[in-house]
């Protein structure tokens, strides 16, 4: 069975994007458009790996985060953060709040497959 | 003399024999007679029958001459007695009398007025040795503040009467008497307890003299006084004519058409009979011609005149008007100028407000005076910093364009740039602070503004750029398949320009955030030998592919500063970078030694060099050469304004040198680590 990952991204281009590189590479991958839709399809699904877009309405990033590492069965889930720069202050927060990896953006899709495939290994 | 009353004694024992004969010679006298002058009777009779009553009468009167005879005796012995006293009074009298020449001769030389001291001790010594039981080999030495008078034949002997002439409780010297040859020595040493209470009466009088000369001289130097002052001394009647003027006072005088003996001029009269009627001093201001005098009238209490005791206080009130007119200037740009301007005592209580600080915080100066600057109207989060900031300033160390909060008088929080400065008084001493400040709420309020913009417009910029890039990325990795040649050259271009416009809004990103200083440098040390040789790692490739030697000089093991390697980093490889792509041919060297207490990384190509004009602009932000091989090359014109800002916030220097033609050579220059403090 193909291995799920959620996706949270405001901007549906991006979004697509993403989705089309993890996709064609044989992820399932599960788009929303917030954090909170994020937050209800994670519950619902239990991905292996779980994207988060460090600013989106409604709810950001890192509060997703929190919600995810206060709940014991999500808080294993591996989370990659997508941060608009490196900038380290939001590195140092998303990797103290328990995240895996960080891409910045802009970003090669092939880098962000290759992350993907550091921590998923391959993805059925 | 026990000698000589024993002899009156003896010689009164001899009278009382005496005495007794001639009564016994009476008697046998008076027999006889009875006998054979004047016989009437028998001779038995004449010799036995003298009557009871006669015998009785004999034996009476010759007791009467027996006690005749002892009481002249008695009589005898007391005047002998009495002549001996007299001689010895005499005697002494004339001691005495010599004394009191001495000491008369002495004392009348005080009389002498304007005869100086040495006079009077020159003649004084001559005056002494003629009071002394032997005149002739006595003689004397007077020593007064180590001047010496002495009689013509003094020498000093082992004779020697010696006693201290002091002054006031002082010793001001030696009166001396010595006898020249010795003298049989009396039951009272060589000199009588008379001549020793002589010596010190006479030095009693010397010390008179002495002071009374002092005074003397005191006087005729005070005297001189108001001769000498350069300031016009006045001594006026009650008529208003004046007694004395001395010399500076004489122009005045003139100028008052007065002269010595003459009236002052009318408006003194009034002032001199009040002065004389109220016996105190009195201060007035008098103007002549061009100077300014201040007069202190003193009235002479019961001699019914008065001194006047002038100043010229021309230069003074015109230093103090200048003083007051500074001071005047000072007040009228605290309160007008256009920054607040806040004073506290050594309390920490408000006594400086000025329009400006009433402006921003709506409380007038009224309000704030005498009330705790700090407690009452400054925002918690700033309390403490600037009660520190306050100590400091207490204690002489003054503090520049720190920040703090001011509570306003409708609730509101007013950001202030301060800057504290001590107070002292004329003396010196620490009396409170004084703040200057610069109301930056507007300041900060557009730096916030800016700062929000571009992470805004970054952030704006970068989601179209993202989708831009990434899907570039999905056609050029072939993941929508194949592309022809000229497809991938074309969309490359697309692809570096985005990656153009990346590095451009990072950089903008970065320097706002180094320049308004919310980017924090890590603190941790950095060994600058390791992080310049990664560099030149780095652009290893770069620099070979251009058929550029790229050369390494360290000269120091481990060259530590504090900071962060990454911005530092960025900074050498930012250097490093520009300098293999402005290098056509030749090489670039990177040297990193240490200066004194400094660390420099020095990187210098054989480029193309910059104009004197360009080296003058190039830490600016933007900047971008003229030169056409420069403005062939990309680059968004930020790095050196971000290396420049990044070594800045080491406490750095980024220096540069450049020929054109010829090559440039960047310097960084980095306190070392013991030597430096943390970088903020």
């Amino acid at each position: 069975m193909a291995k799920k990952i959620v996706l949270a991204e405001d901007e549906p281009q991006i979004a697509r994007l993403i989705e089309f590189k993890l996709k064609k590479e044989g992820y399932q991958v599960t788009w929303k458009e917030n954090g909170e839709e994020a937050l209800k399809a994670i519950k619902a699904d239990k991905p292996d790996l779980i994207l988060l877009d460090v600013m989106m309405p409604v709810m950001d990033g890192y509060e997703v985060l929190r919600r995810l590492k206060e709940d014991e069965n999500l808080r294993s889930i591996p989370v990659v953060m997508l941060t608009a720069r490196a900038q380290e202050r939001d590195v140092v927060k998303g990797i103290n709040s328990g995240a895996e990896d960080y891409i910045t953006k802009p970003f090669h899709p092939a880098e962000l497959l290759a992350r993907v495939k550091r921590i998923l290994g391959k993805p059925g | 003399m026990k000698n000589k009353s024993t002899k009156h004694i003896s010689i009164s024992g001899h009278l009382i024999w005496l005495g007794i004969g001639l009564a016994a010679l009476y008697w046998i006298l008076e027999s006889a007679m009875d006998t054979f002058v004047f016989q009437e009777g028998t001779f038995t009779e004449r010799i036995t029958g003298a009557s009871m009553n006669e015998i009785w009468m004999r034996m009476l009167i010759t007791g009467i001459i027996i006690i005749f005879a002892v009481y002249a005796q008695v009589v005898v012995a007391r005047r002998k007695k009495l002549e001996e006293a007299l001689r010895k009074q005499a005697y002494d009298l004339g001691q005495r009398v010599k004394e009191l020449d001495c000491l008369y001769g002495i004392s009348g030389l005080v009389e002498k007025r304007h005869i100086p001291l040495p006079e009077i001790l020159k003649s004084a010594v001559n005056l002494i040795a003629s009071a002394w039981q032997y005149p002739e080999i006595t003689c004397a030495r007077i020593i007064v503040e180590n001047q010496i008078f002495k009689t013509n034949n003094f020498r000093e002997t082992i004779w020697k009467q010696t006693t201290k002439i002091m002054v006031h409780g002082k010793r001001v010297g030696t009166l001396e008497v010595c006898y020249l040859e010795e003298r049989p020595k009396s039951d009272e040493g060589p000199f009588l307890s008379g001549e020793r209470s002589l010596i010190n009466a006479i030095a009693e009088l010397l010390e008179g003299i002495i002071d009374h000369k002092k005074a003397e001289e005191e006087i005729k130097n005070l005297a001189k006084f108001p001769d000498e002052n350069p300031n016009p001394v006045l001594r006026v009647a009650q008529d208003s004519s004046v007694l004395y003027c001395n010399r500076t006072g004489l122009p005045l005088l003139d100028l008052w058409g007065s002269a010595l003996g003459q009236p002052l001029p009318g408006f003194w009269r009034q002032t001199i009979n009040d002065v004389l009627s109220s016996s105190s001093n009195r201060t007035i201001e008098v103007v002549l011609r061009d100077r300014i005098f201040s007069f202190v009238i003193a009235p002479v209490v019961g001699r019914g005149y008065i001194n006047l005791y002038g100043l010229d206080i021309t230069e003074r009130r015109k230093a103090e008007e200048e003083v007051a007119r500074v001071a005047d200037d000072l007040r009228r740009i605290i309160e007008t100028v256009n920054a607040p301007i806040i004073g506290v005592d050594v309390k920490g209580l408000i006594n400086e407000w000025n329009q400006k600080a009433a402006d921003i915080s709506g409380y007038s100066r009224d309000e704030v005076l005498g009330r705790n600057f700090v407690e009452d109207f400054v925002g918690d989060d700033y309390k403490a910093s600037l009660e520190e900031v306050l100590g400091k300033a207490l204690k002489g160390e003054e503090t520049a364009n720190f920040e703090f909060a001011l509570n306003t008088k409708d609730g509101q929080l007013v950001i202030v740039l301060f800057n504290a400065t001590t107070r002292r008084d004329a003396s010196g001493n620490i009396i409170g602070v004084f703040g200057i400040g610069q109301d930056i709420s507007e300041r900060k309020k557009i730096e916030q503004m800016k700062s929000d913009f571009v992470a805004l417009a970054s952030h704006e910029l970068r989601t179209p750029l993202t989708s831009i890039a990434g899907y570039v990325d999905l056609i050029l990795d072939g993941d929508v398949g194949e592309i022809s040649k000229e497809q991938r050259e074309f969309l490359e271009i697309v692809s570096q320009n985005t990656q153009r416009l990346e590095t451009l809004i990072n950089d903008v990103l970065d320097i706002e955030k180094i320049e308004s200083g919310r980017v924090k440098m890590r603190q941790e040390k950095v060994n600058l030998n390791k992080i310049v040789e990664d560099c030149i790692n780095t652009f290893k490739v770069m620099a070979e592919s251009k058929g550029l030697k790229l050369q390494k000089e360290i000269k120091a093991d481990r060259i530590e500063v504090w900071g962060d390697s990454d911005r530092l980093s960025q900074v050498f490889s930012n250097l490093l970078s520009d300098a293999i792509k402005y290098t056509k041919e030749g090489r670039v060297k990177v040297t990193v030694r240490t200066k004194g207490r400094f660390a420099s990384v020095a990187i210098e190509d054989s480029g193309v060099g910059m104009s004197q004009q360009d080296l003058s602009r190039i830490f600016t932000q933007f900047f971008r050469s003229d030169n056409s091989y420069v403005r062939k090359t990309t680059g968004t014109g930020l790095g050196l304004s971000i290396a420049k800002a990044t070594i800045e916030k080491h406490n750095g220097d980024i220096r540069v040198e450049s020929k054109l033609g010829v090559g440039t050579k960047f310097e960084v220059i980095l306190p070392l680590l013991k030597e430096s403090k943390k970088v903020d």
